[in-house]
């Protein structure tokens, strides 16, 4: 059910995307726009295709847990996170080809009640530096295959307040995925040069994840308040596998 | 801003809540089990036997399948082994049926000595005293306790632990209306020529006697009661092997009931060497504990009558009853030999109390010759508080528990030999009390919360305490010493969760700074084990 | 409501079986002493008598002019006790349909269903096998049992209401008929001229009814086993078995009521050896008898009427009679104390209350009497004729005399032919025992409170030396040991409380309860008081011990007592529950048996080896029965 209403929303936001205003850069209007005598009066919003080099994006990011242990720890098939990224074009290679550089950040969170009877929660924590290489097919269309790096903390918790084991563990993982990037044309929100133009930007990129498994080795801050108590083994759950596809999407402005 | 919205919408739809509840089985663990040094929880929703090395210093479970559906974990008697008994699982249209089965846990390797597949899904088993022999009952009638559409709750297996053959023997027996409601085994002995263990098994008005080492004979079915008037229900059940002769106490009888056994001419193959042949022996009104004492023409047996006051000495070869007057409500007879503060003679004698009737006296009888003394042969001292229960220990002591609220005392500790009485106070009720038998003879106790108080029972009767992070539920000392050459004492702590919480000390030597807790242990591993 | 096997075992007032073959005389010839009912009583008064229930008294009338002593009290024996075999001990509970079978041994009971209420129970001397009668059909059961089990015969149909059993020796034959004497015995409940004969065969048992004289009363046999002698009212019916194998009416050798006084003693006789008396009318009997023969002569051929003369004992030392001038008796009339003689040729009897005794032949069928000088009291046999140079007696009480006659049969019953007498000067006998081989005649009386018995040595021939033995207690009942070397004496208890002051010893013993054994060689007599009215009791086939049961259910006495006859010493058992009956099995294990008052029943096994002792006791007969093995 998930996976369709993510189709859904990328079909609607490929439907959406036409419905923006139309670029209007055409042949015919600068000589209309001559005979106009320059006016005192600050003119309407330009719009344009210019390339922007930064864009600042929330995004989604729907995971499939395909091992069994990885579905333990998260307690359920699919999850999704949520975040931020902040992506620069770094080269601009002439014509339509792009390098960029993104940096993102992702947080998962999933609280179930597991097999054990036991409220578990999960959370993770991804900070990830992509490189990606576009290409763009039309002023608002550019496909792009992208590469990522990142490193971030997951943490357990089992049982309930008080009585609880927890443990967090470092990750590290790297990602390869390919995805199309749809832009609206840049609208100069202010009267001068001076104002930036902003673009609507929106990515939809599909991947695999794969990092290291995470190992967790629960303790208790049972006996915490006491001031010598006595020492709790921690309970090794177990590892996880961190290898799963992605789907993410993304929207946000272009600068 | 119908496009924004339109937007807006579809992320939302893509940011579903990560709070899916799983499917989950409820879970339930079973009673720990202390083997001689090491302790086993059976984790019954995901079918796996959790054994723990307290001298292991992760205390980290070692964890191993067990079957599906376990209903019971026991200690092998005998050796130290681990007894599974699982329902196993009924199967569906994707899952392929697993029968029930008994296993046979080793904990020393952690793995499964033995496994047998059962061809019904008991859920009683009782054990032979030197782990020889187990037999597997139906606890009810009801299909309920099963899970089985149909079956004959008289169906009972037998199994040999002891590696010889056969290992199983499916055993219907004959019904008289009833169900069997426990079993009870003879001690080992050599019987008309060839050694063997009897087995007794109880029904509501009639017993039935069993030659396991011959579980194919038929089996000898014993009334109770000569018609269907009355209810009698077996309660207590002795054996004397110089008779043969099985001496059994019912509930609703003031008879006992004397089984004799007798070597006969078997008919055919599937009769039995031995015939029975029963005897009633009065025994005053309604018994409520009975022992055995004196060898061969002398032997007698001993039986507290409550209601009236009596203890009754009982000649079973004639039917003779002589009762002796006690002046107390003693229920409980404990027997024992030793000598008396009259007589330095090792002799037989008992100590008798009423336990749970409130009677303030405790009891001394001298068994020899006790027909002609009569009350003669009867002492009562006072005692400070009702009791609640009573235990022999050794080194001819007895330990009274009292019930609490009169007048502090918790426990008293009786030289049987002296016949004094040695009250031990306590300030609070005592929760879960230990007794260890075995040297170095203890009393443990906790009070409810988070302080373990001993007392070692053979010295100075001086009490200490350890203090503990939380609350204490049981306190099991372990018989044998675990690798680390030390004898460890495992406290199961209270544990909401049911995730597993134990405290280790040093048996011999607790002390708070020796301590180990392993909190959540039952988790081991959960991320990579199978589905439950 | 289910019958305990205590209430049917209590119904029993004593229940002494005869198959311990030490406890009765054994003077009559041949059968099995289960056949003994109270009404004929024959066999001498060797049995004690009953206490409380319904005795069978006999009471001869008092002789006329005599002192108006009381009759003699004699027991008979009661089927509904248990009856033991060889090993097996066999109990009926009528109301469960069932007879527990009790192996002395292991103790093991299994429970049968021979019919419809089995009820009364007659074992085959020395063997495990029983027979049973089922009251509620009318039927016999023969239960034979080994170590794999007992077999039940089918039902075999018998006499409607038969309440007796008399097995034959050798347990070829049986003859089961009603007994209006026994206790319980209803009038019109059963048949008065019927009996059942039965054939005892592993194979074939089988059995038809044969008509007998009226009000059968007792059944002899032949030392062979081939022939029963019913003694009726009528007379004796024969049933020769040999000859019977169908229903039939079986012949009768009537003995007349008499209707008048007989002759007294010869009043003319001056010769110590005459005999004969003349017939002053007695009774006509058979055919063959010489009636009418008047006498004075003492010399007439007739048998018919004779008297006894007062002829000169032959005995050298015996007192000669002189004829007394007293008339005869007249009593009931009925013949009673019926002896047989092993061969089954010759039986004697006498009317009871008479002085006249009578010689049945069975082979002939004439009866011949002789009158003797007083009325005869007790009657009894002894028939040595198993061993060499053995012989034939009768012994005729005469109480009011003081004297022991002792008759040659079949010769003494001629007119002329003498007989023995003894006088017993200064002591009072109304009873005489014979022992088993006939050495010892013991004399007594239970009428009057005679603390002293007479031991007569019989044997040998010719010599009369009476041992008088004196006791400390009255009699109730005496038993001779089989070996003869003992005599039990049961005594009788004065009312009162031996314990109230005041008392002489005498009165203290007299109030209390007890027994005595006597030697009979030199008569030591031991007094053992007891607690209880000693009863029943019995007396091992060995003739090592005696057996008493003390029961006293107010102050909780329930005692079986074992006296050494040896040393008379004496031992106590102790008991779970109040006795009721006792007998010893035949088997080789020593064992006697105590069945007691229990609603699940209850029997114990005592060794009766001095140094053993060994008692073990076994309740619940009925869940026994249901063991499923």
């Amino acid at each position: 059910m998930t996976t369709i209403r993510h189709a859904f929303l990328i079909l609607s936001t490929a439907a959406f995307v036409p419905a923006l205003p139309a670029a209007a850069d055409s042949p015919a209007e600068p000589a209309a726009q001559a005979a106009i005598p320059a006016a005192i009066e600050p003119g309407p919003p330009s719009r344009s295709w210019e390339p922007f080099r930064f864009s600042l994006s929330a995004e989604v990011q729907t995971a499939w847990m395909l091992q069994d242990d990885a579905r333990r720890l998260w307690g359920k098939r699919s999850l999704a996170g949520a975040g931020l990224s902040l992506a620069y074009d770094a080269i601009d290679f002439g014509g339509k080809t792009t390098l960029g550089l993104d940096l993102s950040w992702l947080s998962t969170t999933a609280s179930t009640t597991n097999s054990l009877d036991l409220t578990q929660k999960t959370s993770t924590q991804v900070f990830d530096l992509g490189l990606s290489l576009r290409y763009e097919v039309f002023r608002w269309l550019s496909p792009y295959a992208r590469v990522a790096g990142g490193m971030g903390w997951t943490s357990l918790s089992m049982g309930s307040s008080g009585l609880d084991l927890h443990d967090r563990v470092l990750l590290y993982q790297g990602s390869a995925g390919a995805g199309l990037l749809v832009r609206s044309p840049s609208v100069r929100i202010g009267h001068t040069r001076r104002w930036p133009s902003l673009a609507i930007v929106g990515r939809v990129e599909g991947g695999y994840i794969m990092g290291n498994a995470t190992s967790f080795s629960l303790k208790s801050s049972l006996n915490g308040s006491n001031q010598d108590p006595i020492p709790l083994e921690p309970v090794s759950v177990g590892q996880a596998a961190r290898r799963f596809p992605y789907l993410r999407i993304t929207i946000g402005v272009g600068f | 801003m119908k496009r924004a919205t339109r937007l807006f919408l579809l992320l939302g739809l893509a940011c579903q809540p990560n709070s899916e509840t799983s499917s989950s089985t409820s879970r339930s663990v079973l009673p720990m089990v202390a083997l001689d040094n090491s302790v086993a929880y059976v984790d019954s929703s995901s079918g796996s036997t959790f054994l723990l090395d307290p001298a292991d210093p992760a205390l980290k479970p070692r964890i191993l399948p067990t079957g599906k559906s376990p209903l019971a974990a026991v200690k092998r008697k005998g050796a130290n082994q681990l007894l599974v008994l699982t329902h196993g699982d009924q199967g569906s249209a994707s899952t392929a049926p697993e029968p029930a089965r008994l296993v046979l846990i080793d904990p020393a390797s952690g793995a499964a000595q033995a496994s047998y597949d059962l061809p019904g899904r008991y859920d009683q088993l009782a054990q032979s005293d030197d782990g020889v022999f187990a037999v597997l009952t139906y606890g009810s009638a009801s299909s309920g306790a099963s899970g089985s559409m149909l079956y004959n709750p008289n169906d009972l297996e037998v199994v040999r632990l002891d590696g010889k053959q056969p290992p199983l023997a499916s055993r219907p027996i004959r019904s008289l209306g009833s169900v069997p409601i426990g079993v009870r085994f003879s001690p080992r002995t050599t019987l008309f020529g060839q050694p063997r263990t009897l087995a007794v098994v109880s029904a509501v008005n009639y017993v039935t006697l069993l030659d396991l080492d011959n579980a194919q004979h038929t089996e000898i079915t014993v009334p109770l009661v000569p018609d269907g008037k009355q209810t009698v229900t077996p309660a207590q059940i002795l054996f004397d092997m110089t008779g043969p002769v099985v001496y059994l106490r019912a509930d609703g009888s003031n008879d006992l009931f004397q089984i004799s056994l007798a070597q006969s001419t078997p008919a055919d193959s599937s009769s039995n060497d031995f015939r029975v042949s029963l005897s009633l022996i009065g025994s005053g009104s309604a018994p409520s504990d009975m022992g055995m004492f004196g060898t061969g023409d002398k032997m007698r047996i001993a039986v507290t009558a409550p209601g009236a006051q009596q203890l009754v000495i009982l000649d079973p070869k004639t039917g003779n009853a002589t009762p002796v007057p006690t002046g107390a409500q003693v229920n409980r007879i404990l027997l024992f030999q030793g000598p008396s503060p009259k007589s330095s003679e090792i002799q037989d004698r008992a100590m008798l109390a009423g336990v749970g009737t409130g009677a303030m006296a405790l009891v001394f009888a001298d068994l020899q010759n006790i027909e002609t003394a009569q009350g003669l042969a009867i002492e009562s001292w006072s005692l400070p508080a009702p009791i609640s229960d009573i235990r022999l220990l050794p080194g001819n002591l007895a330990l009274l528990t009292h019930q609490y609220g009169y007048g502090g005392a918790a426990f008293s500790i009786v030289n049987l030999a002296d016949r004094t009485i040695e009250p031990i106070g306590s300030s609070g009720a005592l929760d879960d009390v230990t007794v260890e038998t075995a040297a170095p003879s203890r009393l443990w106790g906790t009070d409810g919360a988070n302080r373990m108080e001993y007392l070692d029972l053979a010295g100075n009767l001086q009490g200490r305490e350890v203090i503990l992070d939380q609350t204490i539920v049981s306190i099991t000392p372990l018989a044998s010493k675990s690798g680390d050459g030390k004898r460890h004492l495992v406290l199961e702590m209270y544990d909401p969760m049911n995730v597993g919480y134990l405290t280790v000390l040093d048996a011999d030597q607790p002390d708070r700074k020796g301590a180990r807790s392993a909190y959540g242990f039952l988790l081991t591993d959960y991320l990579e084990r199978g589905q439950p | 409501m289910t019958k305990s096997y205590g209430l049917i075992g209590g119904v029993l007032v004593s229940a002494l079986c005869g198959c311990s073959s030490g406890s009765v005389s054994s003077s009559k010839a041949g059968g099995s002493d289960n056949a003994n009912s109270g009404g004929g009583a024959f066999g001498a008064g060797a049995r004690p008598a009953a206490t409380g229930g319904s005795p069978a008294i006999i009471a001869p009338a008092a002789a006329a002019g005599a002192a108006a002593l009381p009759p003699e009290q004699e027991q008979s024996l009661n089927f509904l006790s248990p009856q033991p075999g060889k090993q097996y001990v066999y109990v009926a509970n009528p109301t469960r349909d069932s007879v527990a079978v009790i192996d002395s041994v292991s103790l093991a009971i299994s429970e049968v269903t021979p019919g419809d209420t089995p009820t009364y129970v007659a074992t085959v001397p020395g063997e495990d096998e029983a027979l049973v009668i089922n009251t509620g059909s009318s039927t016999l059961s023969v239960l034979r049992t080994t170590a794999t089990g007992t077999t039940v015969s089918s039902p075999l149909p018998i006499v409607k209401g038969a309440n007796a059993i008399a097995i034959a020796p050798g347990g070829a034959h049986a003859v089961v008929w009603f007994d209006a004497a026994q206790p319980n015995a209803k009038a019109l409940s059963g048949s008065f001229q019927d009996v059942s004969l039965v054939t005892l065969s592993p194979s074939a048992d089988a059995a038809f009814t044969v008509t007998v004289g009226f009000k059968p009363s007792a059944v002899v046999f032949s030392d062979d086993g081939q022939a029963a002698f019913v003694v009726t009212s009528d007379g004796i019916s024969e049933l020769r078995f040999a000859s019977l194998q169908t229903s039939v009416i079986a012949p009768l050798v009537r003995i007349e009521s008499s209707a008048a006084p007989a002759a007294g003693p010869d009043a003319g006789a001056t010769s110590p050896d005459a005999g004969v008396a003349p017939d002053v009318g007695g009774p006509s009997v058979d055919s063959d008898s010489e009636v009418g023969a008047s006498g004075g002569d003492g010399g007439g051929a007739s048998e018919v009427g004779a008297r006894a003369s007062d002829a000169a004992p032959v005995i050298a030392d015996a007192t000669a009679d002189r004829a007394d001038s007293a008339p005869p008796i007249a009593g009931t009339g009925l013949p009673v104390d019926v002896s047989v003689t092993r061969d089954g040729h010759w039986a004697i009897a006498r009317r009871d209350g008479t002085n006249e005794i009578l010689l049945v032949d069975l082979v002939g069928n004439t009866v011949r009497s002789r009158y003797l000088s007083s009325p005869v009291t007790d009657l009894d046999m002894s028939d040595t004729t198993d061993v060499t140079g053995g012989d034939i007696h009768a012994f005729a009480v005469l109480r009011d005399e003081s004297k022991l006659v002792r008759i040659a049969i079949p010769d003494g019953f001629t007119a002329t032919s003498p007989f023995d007498t003894w006088q017993l000067a200064g002591e009072t006998v109304g009873l005489v025992s014979i022992s088993a081989h006939g050495k010892y005649a013991i004399l007594y009386t239970t009428a009057v409170p005679i603390k002293r018995l007479v031991v007569l040595p019989l044997l040998p021939s010719g010599t009369f030396s009476p041992l008088p033995v004196v006791l400390q207690k009255a009699i109730r009942a005496v038993a001779i040991a089989p070996d003869e070397s003992t005599a039990l004496v049961l005594h009788t208890k004065v009312p009162g409380n031996a314990t109230d002051s005041g008392l002489t010893l005498a009165d203290q013993l007299d109030r209390s309860y007890g027994y005595s054994a006597a030697r009979l060689e030199d008569g030591f007599a031991k007094l053992q008081l007891t607690s209880a009215n000693p009863d029943p009791f019995a007396i091992t086939p060995d003739s090592s011990s005696a057996f008493v049961l003390l029961r006293d259910d107010a102050s909780n006495l329930r005692v079986a007592e074992q006296m050494s006859l040896t040393t008379f010493l004496v031992k106590d058992f102790p008991l779970g529950s109040p006795p009721n009956a006792i007998g010893a099995l035949a088997g080789i294990n020593h064992k006697v048996f105590v069945n007691q008052v229990h609603s699940e029943g209850r029997i114990s096994f005592i060794n009766w080896d001095w140094d053993d002792g060994t008692v073990e006791s076994v309740t619940g007969f009925a869940l026994n029965g249901r063991i499923r093995q």
